[in-house]
């Protein structure tokens, strides 16, 4: 996989690729030296925008301004990264004290279903509020890699979508019964 | 063996978009991200045509047409589809014609015999002696249909890593097709409930090709 030759990009698919070979629409409108972005329909009819990335280059597209063309401050390559060593997704059972019990089922890691009793407080004081029977939480323990070096970490955050919860739905439909009364 | 050094995941969506309200602020005051992780957002700019921050963990790039949420923090691969998840339940009248979840790997290969033998095995040089002298794979893409019950298909780019030395640069384009017709109105809908379903699947078949083509310059 030497980076020799002459030839800025090789593409070595063995089947035709319908956004380079029709003669229909698809076309590259914008080319950086990190990535092309890609646009129109392809033979089948199907929208083909997309946005190529060469050289693996992971950091942030150049935005298009209008007319303009605007580059990002360029970021010093894997400031931070992390890997999971073991990542569960849990649902909590219930509250006891200082602490709450919980299903893990594995998302990374080894593949059995544990049951486990967390502390409260080794949820950031923002989450709490989440604790409640039924809520989900991720946690993921791993490590990591820092300019100044690799470090062990844990993460265990709730699941945040904004949608009422449990407590919000009962609110709201003792709210709306109490209409019907004060009436 | 090769080994992920870095790897990482986006979601990308295609269609009309308003950049202008994805301030971290905003994001916060959704419950889709923590105030304190929105106060310390690193703002690039916030504009009608784009909006661009990061957080510790989080890239957010927005222009009219595209919108991608990206993050090389393996902790944090499911808050990420939650976010997205979160914003298309917000956004449900939003028209959104394409998504994309976007797995990248960058492996080591650990040595030059392997990563050459990798190179030569998915692109095998001997008809391009005749053409280029020193001929070598910068980009590979393939394409294959997909094979559950949904529009778009699977592109895979191999190319060698710029972060690496010896290293592969593998990405996994999941690609869904939401909207052929402009009638269409349900495609941030569709692309909801994609990642709350598929999520899971995708990231293992990502990972699982990924890890597959890797492994290709040890038998090469």
């Amino acid at each position: 996989m030497s980076i020799e030759g002459p030839s800025p990009t090789v593409s070595g698919n063995m089947t035709s690729d319908p956004d380079i070979t029709s003669n229909n629409a698809a076309r590259i409108v914008r080319r950086f030296p990190t990535e092309e972005i890609l646009t129109g329909i392809d033979i089948a009819g199907f929208d083909v925008t997309e946005m190529r990335k060469l050289k693996g280059d992971t950091e942030g597209p150049p935005l298009q301004f209008g007319e303009r063309v605007l580059s990002q401050p360029k970021m010093p390559p894997f400031k931070e990264y992390s890997k999971a060593i073991q990542k569960w997704e849990g649902k909590v059972i219930s509250l006891s004290g200082d602490t709450f019990r919980a299903t893990l089922s594995p998302l990374v890691g080894d593949k059995i279903d544990q049951e486990a009793e967390i502390y409260i407080e080794d949820v950031t004081p923002d989450e709490r509020p989440f604790i409640e029977p039924g809520a989900v939480f991720y946690w993921s323990i791993g490590y990591i890699e820092r300019p100044s070096g690799r470090r062990r970490e844990s993460v265990l955050r709730f699941r945040r979508l904004p949608m009422w919860t449990g407590n919000e739905v009962k609110k709201k439909a003792r709210r709306d019964l109490m209409h019907y009364f004060d009436e | 063996m090769p080994q992920i050094q870095v790897q990482g995941v986006s979601i990308v969506l295609i269609g009309n978009l308003n950049p202008a309200i994805f301030h971290p602020s905003w994001f916060a005051a959704h419950n889709l991200l923590r105030s304190e992780e929105a106060d310390a957002a690193n703002i690039n700019i916030i504009h009608p045509d784009v909006a661009s921050f990061k957080t510790e963990w989080l890239e957010v790039n927005i222009v009219k047409e595209r919108f991608q949420i990206a993050t090389v923090q393996e902790s944090y691969y499911e808050a990420l589809r939650d976010i997205a998840v979160g914003i298309l339940g917000l956004l449900s009248h939003t028209p959104i014609r394409v998504m994309g979840i976007n797995r990248d790997f960058h492996f080591d290969l650990v040595s030059e015999d392997i990563w050459n033998g990798l190179g030569h095995r998915l692109v095998p040089k001997q008809d391009w002696k005749s053409l280029l002298k020193s001929p070598g794979m910068q980009n590979l893409v393939v394409q294959g249909e997909r094979t559950d019950d949904l529009k778009g298909y699977l592109r895979v780019s191999v190319q060698p890593s710029s972060r690496v030395k010896f290293g592969v640069f593998i990405e996994v384009n999941d690609h869904y097709i939401l909207k052929t017709d402009e009638k269409e109105v349900d495609g941030a809908d569709k692309a909801r409930v994609i990642l709350s379903e598929r999520w899971n699947d995708s990231m293992k078949r990502s990972s699982e090709i990924a890890q597959t083509i890797a492994k290709l310059g040890e038998t090469a």
